[in-house]
C-alpha cells in the first residue's frame, strides 16, 4: 500500500529513500523540494556540496528559492542537529497557516566512529518522538554508493516511512524510538569503576564541584573550552540535584578509553520532571528541562535515567 | 602522584577536595554566606537625565562567592547594568532583583556580560524572562563578547526571543 509522496498528514512527516544513482536521488528530492515551493514552505536542503550542485542544476532558475547548508554546519553532533532544526524551524516556521517546514537532509556517515554511528542512527529514531507534533517534513537521503549497508539496514528501522520512485509507503521494520532505545546499537553505560573522585555534595559545594570539574578535566587533557563546557554541565546537573532532590547528590569523575565521565546523582527519582532517554531533548519552549538541554548539547554523550530510587545523570566529553 | 580517591560506598562525607593539589581532603572555608552578602535589594546608582553620571559604574550589590566575587553594576552610557562573575544558583535572585528594577527604567536596557565566567541556564532563562517584561518598543541590549557565554545564549535560543540584540552578533543569526 503506498501513497503518492505529496500526501503528507499533520505532525512529522519522517521518510527516507535509499537511492543508488544521481537519478534516483534527484527523482525523491526534487518532487519534495517542489512541493514545498509550490505552498511557499521554507525548505532547507542540508546535503553535502557536491549534491548541493546536483540540486541546482537540477532545480534550475528555482534554485535559488530554497535554503542549503552543508549538513557539518547544521549540527556538529546529534544535539547540535535537534537545535539547528529547532533553530531554523522557530525562524522560518508557518509563513502561511497549515504551512510546512521541509527539510532535505543527507547525513554524513564517511569518517564516522561506530560510537558516533551510533548517536547519529539513535537521532533517526529518536526525531520521530521529538518532533512527532510539529507539522516538518524530513526526507532522508541514503546514498548505497557511499552508504555502508549495514547504515542503510538501520534506515528501514528508524524511518515509519519509505519513498521510492515517488511514492511513499510504511516500512515494515520500522521500530518505535522507545523500542529501538534498547536495540542492538544501545550506547550502554559502564558500571562506576570502583574508585572515581568525587563524593557527595549540598548547596553550598555547587562552586568547589565546578573547581573540582575545571582542574579533572585539565588534568586528563580535555582543552579548556570543553573543560568549561562540562564546568556548565556538571553545574546543571547539581544544581537540579539540589534544587529537585531532597538538597544534597554525588558527583563523581573517572575516565574511560578516551572519555572523561561524570555522573550526578540524586534521590529526587522520577518525582518531579519525567526522566528517561528523551529527558532534556526536545528543546524546550518552557521552562522545564531547559538545562538538561543545554547539559545535551555540551556533552558528548549524556545518559539520564533512574537506578534505585535515585536520578542518574551520566555525562561523557571526548578526550582528544 | 599520591592520591586519595573517597570510596563510593562511603557516604555522609562531604565533596572532596582536589587530588591533584596534594592537599588533605577537607571541605574549603568560606566565609560566612550571610554576613558577606550584599545589601539584599540593590540600589541604582544615581543617574541623571542628560546621561551623566556620579559614579559612571556604581556597586549595586555584591556578594562573596568563594574566590568567585559576584558584582552588578548600574551603567550610564548606556543605561544598563553590567555583571561579574557567575550567575548561577546563588546569584541569580540578586541578578533577578536588579534586572526587574531596571525593567523600570527609560529607553533599551543594556546588559554587559563580558565579565561573566558562567551564566546557568536560570540565568538564561531570566534574560529572556526580562526581555519579555520590557515595555513595547524597548529591547535588551546584550554586550557579550564571542566565546562562552554568546555561545550559551545562542544554544538557549535567548538571542532569538523578541526584544533581544545580541550587540555586535556577527556570528549570531
Amino acid at each position: 500500500m503506498s501513497v503518492d509522496m505529496s500526501v503528507e498528514r499533520p505532525g512529522l512527516a519522517h521518510r527516507c529513500c535509499v537511492c543508488a544513482s544521481d537519478d534516483e536521488y534527484l527523482a525523491a528530492a526534487v518532487p519534495f523540494i517542489e512541493a514545498g515551493l509550490v505552498r511557499d514552505d521554507p525548505v532547507l536542503a542540508a546535503v553535502p556540496r557536491a549534491n548541493t550542485a546536483l540540486l541546482r542544476r537540477a532545480l534550475g532558475a528555482r534554485a535559488g528559492w530554497i535554503d542549503y547548508t552543508e549538513p557539518v554546519a547544521f549540527g556538529h553532533r546529534p544535539p547540535e542537529r535537534l537545535a539547528a532544526l529547532d533553530r531554523y524551524w522557530r525562524q522560518n516556521a508557518p509563513r502561511v497557516a497549515g504551512g510546512r517546514l521541509r527539510v532535505l537532509c543527507e547525513p554524513v556517515w564517511a569518517g564516522r566512529s561506530p560510537r558516533e554511528i551510533a548517536a547519529w542512527t539513535y537521532l533517526e529514531s529518536h526525531v520521530n518522538v521529538l518532533f512527532g507534533a510539529a507539522d516538518v517534513s524530513v526526507l532522508c537521503l541514503y546514498d548505497t554508493r557511499v552508504v555502508p549497508a549495514g547504515i542503510v539496514a538501520e534506515c528501514r528501522r528508524t524511518h515509519p516511512e519509505l519513498v521510492r520512485g515517488g511514492r511513499v509507503r510504511p516500512s515494515e521494520h520500522y521500530v518505535h524510538p522507545t523500542v529501538y532505545s534498547t536495540g542492538p546499537l544501545e550506547p550502554g553505560s559502564a558500571p562506576v569503576p570502583v574508585d572515581p573522585m568525587g563524593g557527595p555534595f549540598t548547596a553550598s559545594d555547587l562552586v568547589s564541584v565546578r573547581d573540582e570539574a575545571l582542574a579533572y578535566a585539565r588534568r586528563r587533557g580535555v582543552s579548556r573550552a570543553r573543560a568549561l563546557d562540562l564546568v556548565f554541565a556538571v553545574n546543571e546537573a547539581t544544581a537540579n540535584a539540589v534544587l529537585h532532590g531532597s538538597g544534597r547528590g554525588s558527583v563523581w569523575f573517572w575516565t574511560e578509553d578516551d572519555e572523561l565521565i561524570c555522573e550526578v546523582t540524586d534521590d529526587s527519582g522520577d518525582g518531579g520532571a519525567a526522566i528517561g532517554p528523551f529527558a532534556g531533548c526536545p528543546p524546550p519552549r518552557d521552562e522545564c528541562g531547559r538545562g538538561l538541554w543545554l547539559v545535551r548539547q555540551l556533552c558528548d554523550r549524556v545518559h539520564i535515567g533512574v537506578a534505585n530510587g535515585r536520578t542518574v545523570v551520566r555525562m561523557h566529553l571526548a578526550i582528544h | 602522584m599520591n592520591f586519595r580517591f573517597p570510596e563510593r560506598k562511603g557516604g555522609g562525607h562531604r565533596y572532596v577536595g582536589d587530588p591533584g593539589s596534594g592537599r588533605p581532603s577537607a571541605p574549603r572555608p568560606r566565609p560566612p554566606r550571610t554576613a558577606a552578602r550584599a545589601p539584599p535589594r540593590p540600589r541604582c546608582a544615581p543617574h541623571r537625565a542628560d546621561g551623566t553620571d556620579e559614579r559612571a559604574r556604581g556597586a549595586i550589590g555584591i556578594a562573596a562567592h568563594d574566590h568567585h566575587r559576584f558584582l552588578i553594576t548600574a551603567t550610564s552610557t548606556p543605561r544598563g547594568l553590567a555583571f561579574t562573575g557567575d550567575i548561577d544558583l546563588d546569584t541569580r535572585s540578586q541578578a533577578e532583583a536588579a534586572l526587574s528594577a531596571a525593567v523600570g527604567w527609560e529607553g533599551d536596557l543594556h546588559v554587559d556580560l563580558t565579565r561573566v565566567g558562567l551564566i546557568d541556564a536560570g540565568g538564561l532563562r531570566l534574560l529572556a524572562d526580562t526581555a519579555a517584561r520590557l515595555r513595547f518598543g524597548r529591547r535588551l541590549v546584550l554586550r557579550v563578547p564571542p566565546g562562552r557565554v554568546r555561545r550559551l545564549i545562542r544554544l538557549a535560543s535567548v538571542d532569538v526571543c523578541p526584544r533581544v540584540q545580541v550587540d555586535g552578533a556577527r556570528d549570531v543569526r
